[in-house]
Order: C-alpha cells, then sequence, then structure tokens
C-alpha cells in the first residue's frame, strides 16, 4: 500500500504522509516481515536523520524515540549539500539511451526502508490506517529544522507499507 | 600481509609510519597522490556508490561496500608506495568502544600537532579546481565553504555514537541487502556525526578530503569482512562480474581480502625471533 506525497504541510519541514489504508487481519497470509518503504528519496541538498514515526503526526525533533510515541526507526542521509559542478552537473537524465552502458547518475533518488514487522504486528490489531511522519533533524547543533529556512529538507516521491508472508 | 589493526592500539612507531606516509601521499600532486584519490570519491570525479537499494529490478544490487573497499585498497597501495613500507596500513576506529564513547574521535586523529608537525590525520589543505562553484552549497546549507580550505569536523556528543549491541544486531542480519543497507545507513550516521553542520565529512563532495574518511570506511570494511566470515553470508551472484569503476577491479576480485593482501586485527606484536 503506498500513498502519494499530497498532504506535506508547507510551513514544515516535517512530511506527514496520508493515510496507508492495510487491514492486516485481513491479509491471506501471515506475514513474517513488514517495512516502510520510502521511494525516491532526494539526497542532493543536506545531510540529516529522518526519524519515522507511525500514527504520530505531531511529532517532532523533541519527540522522545519510543515505542509509545510510534517511534519506529530512523534513515540517514549522506547528502551532497548542492550542486557544485557547472550547468546541468546535477540535472537527472530521465532515461539512459540504448546502448549507453555508464553508471547511473550520482544524484539518482534513493530507497529507504525502516523493518517494522513487530511494530505493525502490535499496531495493526487496533487500526487500520496508518499515518507515516517523518521528522528531519539535521547535523550538528540542534537548530529547529521546523523553522530551516530554505529548500525542504526531506523530498520523495512515494511512501507506503510493504508485507512479505 | 598487511594488517589493519584499531588506531587506538596502534604502537607509537606505527603511527609515526603512518603519519609520514600520508604527509608524503599529501605532497605528490599527480595521479598518486593525495588529491587525486580524495578527488576519485567527490569533487571532480563523483565515481562513489551509495544508496543503490532499488535502482535496478533486482532486490539485492548494491555496490556500497565492494565499491568503497577496492577504493580502500588502492589508496593503501599508494600510501604505502608514499611511505616506502609495505606493511603500512589504514587503521579502523571502533566506535563503539567504551573510550570512544567517552572522549569521541581518538587522539591520533585529533590532536591538531604531533611532534611539532601538522598532524595529517586531523586535517588536509583543499585547493579546489576551478570548475566548482560552491554558490549553491553554500546556499543551501548556509555553510561558508571557499575554494581554498583545511578540513574540519564538528563531532558531536559521544555518547551519541552507535552501540556494540546495534553494531551486533547488523551483523546478524542474513540477507545482503538488509545488511548493506543498515551498514550503510550507520556509516552515514557517523559520516554526520563526525562532520555536524559544515563540517567536510558532512558531504559527499568534500567527505574523502578529511583524513578520518580513511579510518571511518577501514571501520565500514571491517565491519562487512566480519559479516562475511559468519556461516552462510555471501553476496549475490549477480554482483560478482560488475566492474567497480574506475577501479580495474570486479566485485569477484574483492571479495577475500586474503587476496588483496591485507587482514584485520585488534593489535598485533611481534618479536624478533633470533633468526640472522
Amino acid at each position: 500500500m503506498s500513498s502519494d506525497k499530497n498532504n506535506e504541510d508547507i510551513n514544515s519541514q516535517i512530511f506527514v504522509s496520508t493515510p496507508v489504508h492495510l487491514d492486516i487481519k485481513k491479509l491471506e497470509n501471515e506475514f513474517y516481515r513488514a517495512d516502510i518503504e520510502i521511494h525516491g528519496v532526494d539526497h542532493s541538498g543536506h545531510s540529516y536523520e529522518g526519524r519515522v514515526f507511525l500514527n504520530n503526526p505531531k511529532a517532532d525533533s523533541d519527540t522522545k524515540l519510543n515505542f509509545e510515541n510510534g517511534y519506529v526507526g530512523s534513515y540517514h542521509i549522506f547528502g551532497h549539500g548542492g550542486c557544485v559542478g557547472n550547468l546541468g552537473h546535477c540535472d537527472l537524465l530521465p532515461q539512459r539511451r540504448p546502448y549507453d552502458k555508464r553508471p547511473s547518475q550520482d544524484l539518482k533518488p534513493q530507497y529507504k526502508r525502516i523493518i517494522i514487522t513487530e511494530f505493525l504486528k502490535m499496531l495493526g490489531q487496533n487500526v487500520t490506517e496508518f499515518i507515516i511522519t517523518i521528522v528531519p533533524v539535521l547535523n550538528g547543533p540542534q537548530v529547529d529544522s521546523d523553522k530551516e529556512s530554505g529548500s525542504r529538507i526531506v523530498k520523495l516521491d512515494k511512501i507506503g507499507i510493504i508485507t512479505y508472508d | 600481509m598487511a594488517i589493519r589493526k584499531s588506531i587506538r592500539n596502534l604502537p607509537e612507531i606505527e603511527l609515526t609510519d603512518l603519519r609520514n606516509a600520508l604527509s608524503q601521499m599529501m605532497s605528490i600532486t599527480d595521479n598518486r597522490g593525495y588529491e587525486y584519490m580524495a578527488g576519485i570519491h567527490g569533487i571532480p570525479q563523483f565515481r562513489c556508490k551509495h544508496g543503490e537499494a532499488g535502482s535496478i529490478a533486482d532486490p539485492n544490487f548494491r555496490l556500497f561496500l565492494p565499491w568503497h573497499r577496492a577504493f580502500l585498497y588502492w589508496f593503501e597501495k599508494y600510501l604505502q608506495d608514499a611511505g616506502h613500507n609495505t606493511s603500512i596500513s589504514v587503521p579502523w576506529w571502533d566506535w563503539t568502544s567504551e573510550a570512544s564513547r567517552i572522549e569521541g574521535i581518538p587522539k591520533a586523529l585529533s590532536d591538531s600537532t604531533f611532534n611539532g608537525n601538522n598532524n595529517p590525520l586531523f586535517s588536509y589543505h583543499v585547493k579546489l579546481p576551478k570548475s566548482v562553484d560552491l554558490t549553491s552549497f553554500n546556499e543551501q546549507t548556509g555553510c561558508r565553504k571557499a575554494m581554498e580550505f583545511d578540513t574540519h569536523r564538528e563531532p558531536d556528543s559521544p555518547g551519541l555514537l552507535p552501540t556494540k549491541e546495534e553494531v551486533e544486531s547488523l551483523l546478524s542480519l542474513r540477507d545482503y541487502g538488509d545488511f548493506s543497507d543498515g551498514v550503510e545507513d550507520i556509516h552515514n550516521r557517523i559520516h554526520g556525526w563526525i562532520g555536524g553542520r559544515c563540517g567536510d565529512m558532512s558531504y559527499v563532495p568534500f567527505s574523502a578530503f578529511d583524513p578520518i574518511f580513511w579510518i571511518h570506511h577501514c571501520t565500514i570494511d571491517r565491519l562487512f569482512w566480519l559479516w562475511q566470515l559468519r556461516p552462510g553470508n555471501n553476496l549475490p551472484l549477480i554482483l560478482y562480474d560488475e566492474v567497480l569503476d574506475p577501479f580495474s577491479l570486479t566485485v569477484r576480485q574483492v571479495i577475500n581480502p586474503y587476496e588483496l593482501g591485507y587482514d584485520y586485527a585488534s593489535q598485533q606484536v611481534l618479536v624478533n625471533g633470533g633468526i640472522p
């Protein structure tokens, strides 16, 4: 199940997904593993920790990282900090041409996943809608990334939950 | 066989040999030199491999670990050349040790001088190529990077370094894709922990200029080897014939560190056996 990135609050650096609908009691087979999948994560800008919460859309950088607050894990971005090349250096090529064997462009968006198997099994007993929140925390002295000026820190294409049986 | 040892256990004489070789390598400005090697990763070549999960259909396609193994091997060979000593090796840093969780970066790397000279493990003086445009970097990050600078670090609190439990949890992963993603994430975290907001380690284009980069990647490569040594852990066959650009090596050729002439140890103490 996945959700498009259409529920971002443009006034905040915190990403909050639209609800992901998943009724684990209706799954045909019991799953042995569940992941939050994040597709198309931009890494051209800041380096940061992305703290991922389930069903806690009010989470922020002060929220304690525990089960009660819906914290399921973090991913870390090793960013480029912007483009340092000439014009076009950081343009992503939409598709390689036939016979083009060169490696992919180094700014190609990334895929991240957080394993949430046990968390989902517990939470999924009571709810069928999951909201995924990503709180970016920049490296270094803590400035409130909510108020960080400049471009958006968390940029992604799609986010969702996948289960494996 | 070069033995890569923990930097906190490195005998003084070996630390001195390492520093002298590194200083020598930093003074070389051609394709055997430090600037050229560091420039393979970020500015100006950008050949590094990161975050490839999901980049092709095969769910296990990841070159992060073998590519950085080849890179470190390449670097170590030129370091040995510069020091005229084939036993010189890059040391590793155990972030999970009690000492690290108290003092953070080891003094061998954080002291700015040694014996009255600049410590080459502390910083490197970078002169960026004229083609580099820092406008976007400085705007996006709020940092003030110049075209010529000494690398610097802004380390976070030592208590935030990864724990032994976190590392053991990583090593217990059986699937190569899971392990590679996990170790890459902890690698990203350490880059950010060392570099902070504006330090060079925090950003791909500059990170390899900081001498701690090589020690950090030696730690990552050691974790990779420790994972490989556990029964049943293998790299997926799809990777074996991948070329590790720009090194003249395939993944198959870097799977076994013994074939590359190095091994890992916490420490090694040898005494003379008396044979003339």
